[in-house]
């Protein structure tokens, strides 16, 4: 429907039937809208730092609690995976207080340790910067189970052949466990940058896109398109483009790593 | 909708529905977050309801609804405001139920506090308010929090404040809407609320970056600020609070003293009182057109918006007003509320006009930086002022 919606001026009485066709008129509209300008540039960034922090976080966190025996490993991963079955609403909502400029742990924090505060989700220069630590200041509870569950795949023999070379516990991590982690590792990538692009419940909740569009994602000028403003069809061509770049990334990074994964 | 307003219209259901047998109502209520949505994806769907509540002026443009103008009693005597909101082409497309007035909500312990007197029967110049302000604005000894003497949102609760010089977002000229900010009245009157968060430094500096009115709301209830800008609803809803405390029911926590004032006098020389909008009910076109039919639901959209309702007791519950005229003593005996209905003021969110939201939503946005002095005011308005006049120009 978005298809045929995108190239209409869509009607709500008159349907993706009798709605009036414009061509590409959506498409050029919107990209020479600055509002959609900045919520590509800030989606992109976005997702550029919190993905790859929430792989080598993953990684990390599911390479310690490996080392543990397995009642010990059920623990920490049903306390990181925890976070990720409570509501994005609700996660938001506590954010909302720990930004607080006059109130909010976050100031406090930075006030015991005799730094400048923030203003956090109220300043253009820390908006963006507040939604990506809210994700990233949680553990990325699926990775680490993703991750544990390759690691415990990975043979015994070969961490016993390189602790007869004499490895240490760091170079048996570099040279067997993550190459031998590549397949979770590209699987992790691609499924993270496409959730990454689909950004949309912090931003609704802890800024609404603001001060000015600083933390305007895509997703969520998708959705005021769509739901606020009732521009359906430019709504919809956003949301191709979108999509189609979404599918860029995801083959890229398919054809770019997928070349030294061995399956 | 509170309980109360829930009781009455129900009320008025049930006796409809007794004057009328075989006619069933069947009321589904949904929540003000994604109401309209839902509203919005039924009429695309080709499955409207028969009525709804709704200012969603949109639906006039689309065609989706009924004019209402042959169906109106005689005896009901609408405030002409409440008409003209919904006015296209001499015909009024929308029922004007109530009326979301609001003012100055003052917090009158901290004035007390301070020693400050209130403003004489909810009046005060613009001189007098900031002066107010900023003996409000200190650092509580005992809790080393600062207070502002005023704290607003950079939405239509603190822009709107600009009809006090006769400024507003939109205005008719010569029988053509404007931007009107976009003019020298427009820039001196916004100078006002910059002045208060960066000359007279009454508000909080960050006053800028709040996404909502919620912001502003939790400062002042926090009591962290001595004045607000908002809504009727805040009346009742800090009456509900502070008897909550009183019954028991909320442990732990101290009741707002509070009392309420008009906008401080601008350059048009007299009080006023913000009014958002009108809330309003609109009869929608059915895909099989039945004229007995339409005929009940306009009788139906009558009482709901009729002197029955408005002179009820949801009212005061909600913080609403009439749009009757021989409705608007219902707080004749409640001196906050009627500090807010007794005087004019201008409809500042309410545009007939189909790209208004999204015009609202540009110029909230660009306000936001001009407060955080990321731009000046001259070059917001004017940064906003193309894509505004370009939205106008499709009309």
């Amino acid at each position: 429907m978005a298809i045929f919606i995108a190239f209409e001026h869509y009607s709500l009485t008159k349907g993706i039937l009798r709605s009036n066709f414009v061509g590409f008129n959506n498409f050029i509209r919107l990209f020479n809208d600055p509002i959609f300008h900045a919520a590509l540039i800030n989606t992109i960034i976005f997702t550029v730092v919190t993905v790859p922090y929430g792989i080598v976080i993953a990684l990390i966190l599911a390479s310690l609690i490996n080392s543990f025996s397995p009642p010990i490993q059920s623990i920490f991963r049903s306390a990181f995976y925890l976070p990720g079955v409570i509501s994005g609403v609700i996660l938001s909502m506590t954010w909302i207080w720990i930004f607080d400029p006059s109130i909010g742990l976050a100031n406090m924090v930075l006030s015991f340790l005799h730094l400048p505060t923030l203003y956090w989700l109220h300043s253009p220069t820390t908006s963006l910067l507040s939604i990506m630590l809210s994700g990233m200041l949680m553990a990325p509870g699926g990775s680490i189970i993703l991750y544990l569950a390759g690691m415990s795949r990975i043979p015994r023999e070969f961490y016993e052949a390189a602790e007869l070379d004499g490895a240490t516990s760091f170079q048996k991590w570099i040279n067997v466990t993550i190459p031998l982690l590549e397949p979770t590792t590209l699987f992790l990538l691609v499924t993270n940058t496409i959730g990454s692009f689909q950004i949309f419940t912090s931003v609704y909740v802890m800024t609404s896109g603001g001060p000015g569009y600083s933390s305007d994602v895509l997703g969520y000028d998708i959705y005021n398109r769509a739901f606020n403003f009732y521009n359906f069809g430019q709504a919809s061509a956003e949301s191709l483009v979108l999509w189609a770049i979404v599918g860029t990334f995801a083959i890229f990074e398919f054809r770019r790593f997928s070349k030294v994964v061995k399956f | 909708m509170s309980a109360s307003w829930i009781a009455v219209q129900n009320s008025i259901f049930q006796k409809f529905e007794e004057e009328h047998p075989g006619v069933k109502i069947n009321y589904v209520q949904l929540s003000w977050s994604n109401g309209e949505t839902k509203l919005a994806m039924a009429v695309a769907g080709g499955v409207p309801p028969d009525l709804a509540l709704t200012a969603n002026v949109d639906f006039i443009k689309e065609g989706a609804v009924v004019p209402i103008n042959d169906y109106i009693p005689k005896g009901y005597d609408y405030f002409p405001s409440s008409l003209e909101t919904f006015e296209y082409d001499g015909k009024i497309y929308a029922w004007p139920q109530y009326m979301v007035r609001g003012g100055i909500i003052i917090n009158t312990s901290i004035f007390k506090e301070r020693g400050v007197p209130l403003p004489k029967d909810g009046i005060w110049t613009w001189n007098e308010f900031v002066k107010d302000a900023q003996q409000l604005t200190f650092v509580d000894p005992k809790t080393h929090t600062k207070i502002y003497g005023f704290v607003f949102c950079p939405e239509s609760e603190g822009w709107g404040m600009t009809q006090i010089d006769g400024v507003m977002l939109l205005q008719l000229k010569d029988g053509k809407w404007i931007f009107g900010y976009n003019t020298p009245e427009g820039i001196s009157s916004l100078k006002r609320l910059w002045d208060l968060v960066h000359v007279y430094k009454v508000t909080p500096p960050d006053v800028g970056g709040y996404g909502s009115d919620n912001d502003s709301w939790n400062v002042f209830t926090q009591g962290r600020a001595a004045m607000t800008v908002e809504w009727g609803w805040a009346i009742g809803s800090l009456r509900s609070y502070n008897a909550s405390i009183a019954n028991g029911q909320t442990k732990g926590a101290s009741p707002i003293h509070f009392t309420v004032a008009d906008y401080p006098i601008g350059k048009l020389g007299k009080p006023m009182s913000g009014i958002v909008g009108i809330g309003s009910w609109m009869v929608f076109k059915q895909p099989t057109q039945n004229l007995e039919k339409r005929k009940l639901v306009m009788e139906l959209a009558s009482e709901l918006c009729g002197p029955e309702m408005q002179m009820s007791s949801a009212f005061p519950t909600e913080g609403v007003f009439p749009t009757l005229k021989s409705a608007s003593n219902i707080y004749a005996k409640d001196p906050d509320m009627n500090i807010l209905s007794r005087v004019d003021g201008m409809v500042i969110e309410q545009y007939p006009l189909a790209n208004a939201d999204k015009i609202e939503s540009l110029w909230t946005h660009e306000f936001q930086m001009i407060l955080l002095n990321q731009v000046s005011i001259e070059q917001g308005v004017k940064d906003v002022a193309k894509q505004i006049d370009s939205l106008l120009g499709n009309q």
